[in-house]
């Protein structure tokens, strides 16, 4: 098993004639927040549902905590917390009840835990899930999933559609989970803020496969967001070696770029050009640049 | 702590804490001895992982403004930082190469920075938090 | 819109064609060479082949809107169409396609076998019932009046049917010979006026209530979230009592219990004391009570339905998929199947049990009149069978019952199950069954046997080595796959076994010799004892299949 607790290798996984996930491999190791990111349909929902065994692999493996989520679920879900994007809970069944029957799964139930959180989010123990909104029922889907101290949470996208309160609250419980005793998290989203507050690695997914992959900081540090300004005035975008979205106009340019700063200093000077200032990219810019449609340049 | 983070600097996260720890230690709004928030408290205060907050706390252990003990926490150091001459020389070469040719980029002179210099000193000793934005970066 | 319904409905279309076909065909070669009077019979038994149908709705529309009651079609509401018209193509729709159908198996059984099968007026008849029942289907507020108006139009439709049928009283044979046909099923034009103006008026109502529901304000509007399968909620919420959290095998059982097993156990209950109620209020009333007995026959059909879908596959937008909910909790495949059948065994039995015990009061103590005298003769030729058995065959024989319920909510599970997963596939292998069953049949007919007899030669030569040979793959998959453990397919093998010696000591009782006879038949005999093997591997093997697709 080694120190991995996840570890995905060459996955593949078709629906059909529709490639979901191509290749992909994916490890996380203890005390870690994993973020995965990409553009609706990349394939994120379906690779934690491998995770969780709802999926099989059909071609590459999956273990988690070194075992197959497939032929031993009960091994992988008992030490698992998952909130899904659906938030599939049972209409007819109250948020006590909820609790109770999760609590006889998982015998390392924290009640008092429980209870701190249901008062914390003001949940109403005697409602029906079905009388729940949606923000609520997000909440008690999250009370259900860490309150039994899981030592690995999977989040897929908990953000969407609810309001900034929830979605406090969802940050704030992945912050605990972290925190307390070093358990891991993995979580995809859309919000790119989301992801580089609360990710320590990040990992981009792209028509299937992962394009990017690797520490938050390390990530950032390869791209690059410089300002130029030129001599001259063009019409269209000048074409720099490793710029991927240039934006602006006639002297002044924005220009996101990978590679080596000196190397592009070099490219720039060479069209009469200079750098008037240069910062690391932020998340959301990087996956703008590489998903974004008009890959090579943009004008503004 | 009074600490913010800007996404959308560009600066990793745990950068700007260490720059903002070292400005309030410096200006004198942390006291040598007090005592950092926990990693938790900290983390949930500011959303973000609590790792980066770890990392941010090693990095200012290693340049020497705090302290770890075991099992109590964190804490401002008294003093001198411990890192060696050349060390600290590095540093500032860094920062004032930067400032620099930041500075040419500007139109301003020599003089002008070091005019420059003296208020901002003079500032950051009075301690006005109204200034703190500008030291972010 | 016609194309959006037609890709919709295709499949079962075709299947309402296939089967209707096969079937009439079928039962007239089985009695071809017979007599002249079992001949019109067989006549009629494929007539109402060829209508039963059309007696059921469309089940593909209604998964587009998990069976809720409702215009299933809700996702069209914010196309630039008008109301009346979006109701109206597929009303126009679902009155074509069953006459269409009708009309094409009547024709061929007509060609085939000489019979004067009516064409135009059965298939208005059938036209007209199924608008009345998509129109209930449609409008009904909630559950409980979508089901009583279903049933409502269907008897009042069948009681309509078989007065107009029997009007002409034969001595010495059955009411409706054949050759009569003719005459019978000239219907005057006040009839076409009636199927008309009962036409009309469905549609009326459904354009009523769906631009009720268009508008949002009525509850059978646009299912807002996923929904749970089956059971309505006041019946699930009537039992309260506190979920168990010592083992996750007790928290389960609550869960089977509280959302399928004691509702099933209620409305079990709820109909098994309808029924001497139906027949003591009908009792002054003459030709009412006549037809008491269908109610009774209707409730056994709705308890054996409680029994379907055990593993709670739901539908959504014509697309079906299991809870996952249930799929994430730490709990082993097989041990999940067993338990779901389990739960659902024990609840489906007591109430088949009540309704047979309150239909057997009914009929021998409330009811009165010709018919009721008919149905207690029968019921007294049952008796004396049973009261002819010895205690010992008396047990084998509530055991293969109990045990064959069990076996029989498990495969039809189980098929459900592989059904959401692979419909493909499903439709295919199925229709390969039906098929070589047909074949065995037709060269069985052709080579000159006849009778009830005829119809034992395809189980003989397809369901028993299909059930061989689905016992040895499935017992590979599940050990390959790690499925079951040890301990658990030793426990099937046991409740296999037992199953077994009841079921030899039931055929004793009934009279078959299986020490002297040949191999093959002894193996044919004994091939349903395998069934509840099958049962046990099959069962968590597709739930395995849908909770890891």
């Amino acid at each position: 098993m080694g120190q991995f607790i996840v570890d995905v290798n060459d996955l593949s996984r078709s629906f059909g004639r529709k490639t979901a996930l191509d290749g992909v491999c994916f490890r996380a190791a203890v005390g870690q927040v994993y973020g995965l990111v990409g553009a609706n349909g990349a394939g994120k929902t379906t690779l934690l549902k491998h995770l969780l065994g709802l999926l099989r692999a059909q071609s590459g493996s999956v273990r988690v905590f070194g075992l197959d989520p497939v032929r031993d679920p009960v091994g992988v879900l008992s030490r698992v917390g998952y909130l899904s994007e659906e938030r599939e809970l049972p209409e007819w069944m109250r948020v006590d009840e909820l609790m109770r029957y999760t609590q006889a799964y998982h015998p390392t139930w924290d009640a008092s835990y429980a209870r701190e959180l249901i008062e914390m989010f003001g949940l109403d123990p005697s409602k029906k899930i079905k009388e729940l909104s949606k923000g609520m029922r997000a909440q008690a889907g999250l009370v259900a999933a860490v309150a039994h101290r899981p030592e690995l949470l999977i989040l897929d996208e908990p953000s969407s559609g609810l309001d900034a309160v929830v979605r406090r609250d969802i940050l704030d419980a992945i912050v605990r989970t972290v925190a307390d005793d070093g358990r891991t998290v993995i979580f995809s989203s859309h919000l790119l803020e989301e992801v580089e507050r609360m990710s320590d690695h990040v990992t981009m997914l792209q028509d299937g496969r992962v394009t990017l992959s690797g520490e938050l900081d390390d990530v950032r540090r390869g791209y690059h967001r410089t300002r130029v300004r030129f001599v001259e005035s063009f019409d269209h975008p000048p074409v720099i070696d490793a710029a991927l979205v240039m934006e602006g106009g006639g002297r002044t340019w924005s220009v996101i770029h990978n590679g080596s700063l000196e190397q592009f200093h070099r490219s720039v000077l060479a069209l009469g050009g200079e750098v008037v200032e240069s910062r690391d990219a932020t998340l959301e810019e990087i996956f703008l640049a590489r998903a974004g449609r008009n890959r090579q340049v943009v004008a503004a | 702590m009074d600490i913010t983070i800007n996404l959308a600097d560009g600066v990793p996260i745990y950068r700007q804490i260490v720059n903002q720890v070292k400005y309030l230690a410096a200006s004198g709004l942390l006291r040598p001895g007090e005592e950092l928030p926990p990693i938790r408290t900290l983390a949930l205060q500011l959303k973000v992982t609590p790792n980066t907050i770890v990392k941010a706390y090693d990095e200012l252990e290693r340049s020497g403004v705090v302290h770890k003990r075991q099992g109590s926490g964190t804490f401002v150091s008294e003093g001198r930082p411990r890192l060696a001459q050349r060390e600290r020389q590095r540093i500032i070469d860094q920062r004032i190469d930067a400032l620099l040719a930041e500075a040419h980029q500007l139109n301003f002179t020599v003089d002008d920075i070091l005019r420059m210099l003296r208020e901002r000193r003079a500032v950051m000793e009075s301690g006005t938090s109204g200034e703190l934005a500008k030291v972010r970066r | 819109m016609l194309w959006e319904i037609w890709r919709v409905t295709r499949v079962e279309a075709a299947w309402r064609l296939a089967l209707g076909i096969v079937g009439g065909l079928a039962v007239l070669a089985v009695f071809s060479s017979q007599r002249e009077v079992i001949k019109d019979f067989s006549a009629a038994i494929a007539l109402i082949l060829i209508v039963l149908p059309h007696f059921v709705g469309w089940l593909s529309l209604a998964k587009l809107n998990s069976g809720r009651p409702g215009f299933p079609l809700y996702l069209l509401y914010t196309r630039p169409v008008r109301t009346a018209v979006l109701v109206a193509v597929p009303m126009a729709y679902l009155t074509a396609l069953p006459a269409a159908i009708y009309l094409v198996s009547a024709l061929l059984l007509r060609v085939t076998s000489g019979y004067p099968f009516p064409l135009l007026p059965a298939a208005a008849w059938i036209a007209a019932l199924n608008l009345v029942v998509a129109a209930t289907n449609w409008s009904a507020r909630n559950r409980a009046i979508q089901m009583l108006g279903v049933m409502f139009a269907t008897s009042a439709w069948l009681v309509l049917a078989i007065h107009r049928l029997t009007a002409v009283e034969i001595p010495g044979s059955y009411d409706w010979p054949p050759h009569l046909w003719p005459t019978l099923f000239d219907f005057p034009l006040t009839d076409y006026a009636l199927i008309g103006a009962i036409g009309l008026a469905s549609f009326g109502v459904a354009v009523a209530s769906v631009a009720r529901q268009r508008h949002g304000d009525a509850p059978a509007a646009m299912p807002r979230t996923v929904d749970f399968p089956g059971f309505p909620e006041d019946v699930v919420n009537l039992f309260r009592f506190p979920c168990p959290t010592s083992s996750a095998t007790r928290a389960q059982l609550w869960f089977e219990m509280k959302s399928s097993g004691l509702p099933v156990l209620t409305m079990g209950l709820g109909l098994a004391i309808s029924i001497p109620l139906v027949f003591a209020i009908t009792r002054p009333i003459g030709f009412a009570h006549d037809y008491a007995p269908s109610w009774a026959g209707l409730c056994m059909l709705f308890v054996l339905m409680f029994g379907v879908n055990a593993f709670g596959i739901r539908w959504r937008q014509g697309r079906a998929f299991a809870s996952a909910f249930e799929a994430t909790q730490p709990y082993g495949t097989a041990r999940l199947a067993g338990l779901k059948v389990l739960v659902r065994s024990v609840c489906v039995l007591p109430a088949m049990i009540a309704v047979g015990l309150s239909v057997w009061a009914s009929l021998s103590f409330i009811a009165v009149g010709k018919g009721a005298e008919y149905l207690r003769s029968w019921l007294h030729v049952i008796e004396d069978a049973v009261q002819t058995l010895t205690d010992y065959q008396q047990v084998a024989l509530a055991v293969v019952a109990s045990i064959g319920v069990a076996v029989m909510i498990a495969l039809i599970a189980a098929i459900m199950a592989l059904a959401a997963r692979y419909p493909r596939p499903l439709n295919i292998a199925t229709s390969l069954y039906l098929l070589s069953w047909g074949l065995v049949l037709v060269l069985l007919a052709l080579a000159g046997r006849r009778g009830i007899g005829l119809l034992f030669g395809p189980t003989r030569f397809i369901d028993a080595p299909a059930i061989v040979l689905a016992t040895v793959y499935l017992s590979w998959r599940v050990f390959s796959e790690r499925l079951l453990t040890l301990r658990s397919a030793c426990g099937a093998v046991l409740v296999s076994a037992a199953f077994g010696a009841a079921w030899i000591t039931v055929l004793r009782a009934a009279g078959v010799q299986l020490a002297g006879a040949p191999t093959m038949d002894a193996v044919w005999m004994l091939s349903p004892a395998l069934l509840p093997l099958i049962a046990s591997f099959l069962a968590p093997w597709s739930l395995s299949r849908i909770r890891h697709v």
